[in-house]
């Protein structure tokens, strides 16, 4: 136990003084393993964890919809749009961000990941936000917020895991993932509204005129045949949804190159960009692998969560516990590696004390979607981080609101089950 | 020696059939048979290891024993994968006394001692079988008809009776099959609840050999060899017994599983002595492949004690 | 001298990375295009794609990305504390990591040679030799090490830092 502090301790210090968290995470990993393992068995963690982290298929989502993503933003489609929604919005006060909500809520029916949702509504998004007077701090939030409604709204790759490791119908948890999602989409609206309203982050745009807007309307039609290619691929039965991705980049190319927007300087610049991201991501999902290693090695978690099992604490305050749990969890890891660490023993546990799997599961997703905003570890902040160039402090005071309200939009999906089970209800008998 | 506490990867969930009615089991009567001499940390659904590397953990140190999924690792074991060929055994009970008498001894046996580690008792899974949208029997059936597969030896599977393997991740299936994108998918039958597959399907054989799949536990092997020879013994003993038992539940479980989706209107259908006779020519050609490219004169003498044990 | 040779390293491999992507994307749309049009699927994009398209375009760059300030760190902490101790949190910040990869370079390093040598192979729709796959993440992480050691031996001006 005093190791385990010693290195959390570790952890937090390297951080601190600046070291890039993938390499923090890997380090503190590998003394850990180190203290409690021994040297060998350490050193040899190091042989393929950072292989097994990067081949994998389902990843190549991520450079495919970041790659999509920068090739749709150096070639004006994506401000192109943003500039119809402004047209019909902008006249409120933040409208250009609700109007990023709501393309966010769109994307989210796209990409099942919640970091390449981030880095599309960052490049598209939050230069367009910026160029209307948004403070940086609002703007860089609202894209961190947004992208995480791609892990709730289906297709999300969370909730194919969370579905493959408990064994839970994973069409009833898609569909019971639409009615939470939107509700959080309307929750960061609502933040939105206040913030406008009580302060001077979010500027009232041009006043409105219908002419406009209808005229600027046309700009989102390429937007939408992409979405009907992408989504119609899957939904048609012609591609996987990692496949569909690589239809998108094609697409998206093909878009670009139509308007002759792009230039062989702007299209190296996306490939970069893309690879950059995505180095990136897979050296922080490597490294806190070999934390996770630890982490499962300490039998910390595996503790905990036997002591809820077998105390005589009463149902709601166990709930409690794992979802607190959860939420800690979610500070310091990947929300996969939470998954796998924690449902061997959650998900028995919830089922013993008679809740609903599917309503778990959502709640669950939930759960680690607000730890993508959380720091140390928040995935989602330094993806848009890395976007926009927006400090991460910066970014992380400009998400509180918006993560008090994801707490109470957690709380309504745990007190009242029917958010989450009336859809599905409704849909499969 | 001492009393030991062993650490043991796997990459199942504790809730899977393979860990509930075999790891557990034998982690418990190992620890009853030792009077708690011998112990375990058990690190289910990768906690310790991804699936790949459980055999690498073992022998470099990381755990002390793991539950191998043989065709993990057929870069190393390539002699073991022969429990993936299709044709072969027909229930998980059958497949395990075979496997299970060629652990004992012979090829099988030494290729796995070779990487360090000694195995304790291996088991199978019941064979694939094939999930569609409309009843497949014939080759004829089975022409440009996309088959999810997993691994060569399935892909050719596939091939060799006219169908396309196709290669999706395991989590995108369910969307893979619901939205067209599949025709059909050869799948452990005990696994398909797991990922729900029978919502997304209306046909599914049940008396098929499309391939199989088979499980080792190890332990490394200078950390057995110190073991007394009664906790040896133990560990032995006790897995000679939970391989058959975990085989056993297996079947059952199958025959629940298939009475339950008749139940609900799903067609489950065998194949006709016909259809099999059939079936199993045309994949004929994928054994002889799997002897030449794992090596031939070894291969084949596996293959003939495999044939001769599933015989018995 | 040894600066300038260490950036044309890191430039190739990020190219090489590059172009990963842009076979992966090449290869999927090859992929699906002909097995709707003709039913002839690209048998062999998954694998190559999973085995070694993937490790490639996520770990050779590993080092580019360092250099263009692309591994996102906490910056709570001002980037230079003052004094002696000041530096040596500097120096540290670099050394550790350098350490670090350095060994995964050896560890990862070592076991790809060894699938080599022995052969090692993934039974795919061909074989695939396993050793290659493996290859590049000692080759990204070994460059890596150098441009932390090279960092904290001579201080660069800081280009495009976060
Ligand atoms: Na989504
Ligand atoms: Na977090």
């Amino acid at each position: 136990m005093m190791t385990f502090f010693a290195i959390l301790a570790l952890l937090a210090v390297l951080m601190a003084f600046r070291m890039p968290i993938a390499f923090a995470m890997g380090i503190s990993g590998f003394v850990g393993l180190a203290v409690q393992l021994g040297p060998r068995p350490a050193f040899a963690v190091l042989e393929r964890t950072f292989f097994d982290s990067s081949a994998s298929f389902i990843l190549v989502a991520i450079p495919l919809f970041i790659l999509m993503a920068e090739l749709l933003t150096s070639g004006d489609v994506t401000r192109r749009a943003i500039f119809a929604c402004q047209a019909w919005l902008g006249h409120v006060k933040g409208g250009l961000a609700m109007a990023t909500v709501g393309a966010s809520v769109i994307l989210a029916a796209l990409v099942g990941s919640s970091t390449a949702s981030t880095a599309a509504m960052s490049a598209s998004a939050f230069p367009e936000m910026r160029n209307h007077n948004y403070s940086q701090r609002l703007a860089a939030a609202v894209v961190s917020v947004g992208g995480t409604l791609a892990v709730v709204v289906p297709p999300s790759i969370v909730l194919v895991v969370y579905g493959v490791l408990t064994e839970t119908s994973i069409g009833k948890l898609f569909i019971a993932g639409i009615i939470p999602g939107l509700l959080t989409a309307l929750g960061l609206v609502v933040v939105i509204k206040v913030i406008a309203h009580t302060t001077d982050q979010a500027p009232k745009g041009d006043p409105f005129d219908l002419g406009r807007a209808v005229k600027a309307s046309r700009h989102i039609l390429p937007l939408t045949v992409l979405m009907v290619l992408v989504i119609g691929a899957i939904y048609g039965g012609i591609a996987s949804p990692s496949e569909a991705a690589a239809l998108g980049v094609m697409g998206s190319l093909i878009l670009v190159l139509l308007q002759r927007t792009l230039s062989f300087l702007e299209f190296s610049r996306s490939v970069s960009g893309a690879i950059r991201a995505t180095v990136m991501i897979v050296a922080i999902v490597a490294c806190s692998a070999i934390f996770s290693n630890y982490l499962a090695f300490t039998r910390i978690t595996h503790g905990l969560l036997e002591f809820v099992a077998t105390t005589d604490m009463s149902r709601g305050q166990i709930m409690a516990i794992i979802i607190v749990a959860l939420l800690v969890m979610g500070m310091f890891m990947d929300q996969l590696a939470i998954l796998s660490l924690a449902m061997p023993l959650a998900f028995p546990t919830a089922m013993a004390l008679d809740y609903d799997p599917v309503w778990f599961g959502i709640v669950v997703t939930k759960t680690v979607e607000i730890g993508l905003l959380t720091p140390p570890l928040g995935l989602n902040v330094y993806v848009a981080s890395a976007q926009t160039g927006v400090p991460l402090s910066k970014i992380f005071r400009g998400i509180l609101p918006f993560f008090l309200m994801e707490l109470v939009v957690l709380l309504l999906l745990l007190l009242v089950p029917e958010i989450t089970l009336w859809l599905p209800g409704m849909m499969l008998k | 020696a001492l009393s030991e506490t062993l650490s043991l990867g796997d990459f199942q969930s504790t809730s899977h059939i393979v860990s509930v009615e075999g790891t557990t089991k034998w982690m418990a009567a190992v620890e009853k048979a030792t009077e708690g001499k011998i112990t375990f940390n058990h690190f289910p659904s990768e906690q310790a290891a991804k699936s790949k590397a459980q055999l690498d953990a073992v022998s470099s140190g990381i755990l002390d024993a793991a539950l191998l999924g043989v065709l993990y690792h057929a870069d190393v074991l390539p002699l073991n994968s022969v429990v993936g060929l299709p044709g072969y055994y027909g229930s998980a009970v059958a497949g395990t006394k075979a496997i299970q008498a060629m652990l004992k001894e012979g090829p099988m046996r030494d290729e796995i001692l070779a990487t360090g580690v000694t195995p304790i008792y291996g088991f199978v899974l019941p064979p694939y079988q094939v999930l569609a949208k409309t009843r497949l029997g014939m080759p004829a059936d089975w022409q440009a008809q996309d088959v999810r597969t997993s691994g060569s030896t399935q892909a050719m599977t596939a091939r060799s009776l006219g169908a396309v393997g196709i290669s999706i991740p395991g989590p995108e299936v369910y969307t893979a099959i619901e939205r067209g994108r599949l025709d059909a998918v050869l799948f452990p039958l005990a696994s398909v609840p797991g990922y729900k597959l029978n919502e997304v399907v209306s046909h599914i054989s049940t008396n098929g050999s499309f391939g199989g799949y088979s499980f080792v536990m190890v332990v490394r092997s200078d950390l057995f060899n110190a073991l007394d020879a009664d906790a040896q013994q133990a560990m032995i003993a006790a897995g000679d017994e939970t391989a058959l038992h975990v085989a056993q539940a297996q079947d059952d479980s199958v025959n629940e599983l298939i009475a339950q989706w008749k139940a609900d209107g799903i067609d489950t259908y065998s194949f006709t002595s016909d259809e099999m006779a059939a079936l199993n020519a045309a994949m004929a050609p994928v054994t002889q492949d799997w002897v030449e490219r794992m090596g031939g004169e070894k291969a084949q003498q596996v293959l003939d004690s495999y044939n001769a044990q599933l015989s018995q | 001298m040894f600066g300038k040779i260490l950036e044309k390293i890191e430039d190739t491999l990020h190219l090489l990375g590059c172009l990963g992507l842009l076979a992966v994307v090449g290869l999927i749309n090859a992929d699906i295009l002909l097995r709707l049009l003709f039913k002839l699927p690209v048998q062999f994009q998954f694998e190559l794609t999973e085995l070694y398209l993937m490790p490639a375009l996520a770990t050779l760059s590993l080092s580019w990305v360092f250099r263009v300030g692309g591994h996102l760190a906490l910056d709570f902490v001002p980037e230079l504390l003052p004094g002696l101790a000041g530096q040596v949190v500097a120096k540290l910040r670099l050394l550790l990591p350098a350490a670090f990869f350095a060994a995964v370079s050896w560890k990862s390093g070592s076991f790809a040679v060894h699938a080599l040598l022995h052969g090692d192979i993934e039974y795919g729709v061909v074989d695939w030799p396993l050793g290659w796959a493996y290859a590049v993440v000692p080759v990204g992480c070994s460059v890596l090490a150098m441009r932390l050691l090279f960092d904290a031996l001579i201080p660069r001006a800081s280009e495009e830092t976060q």
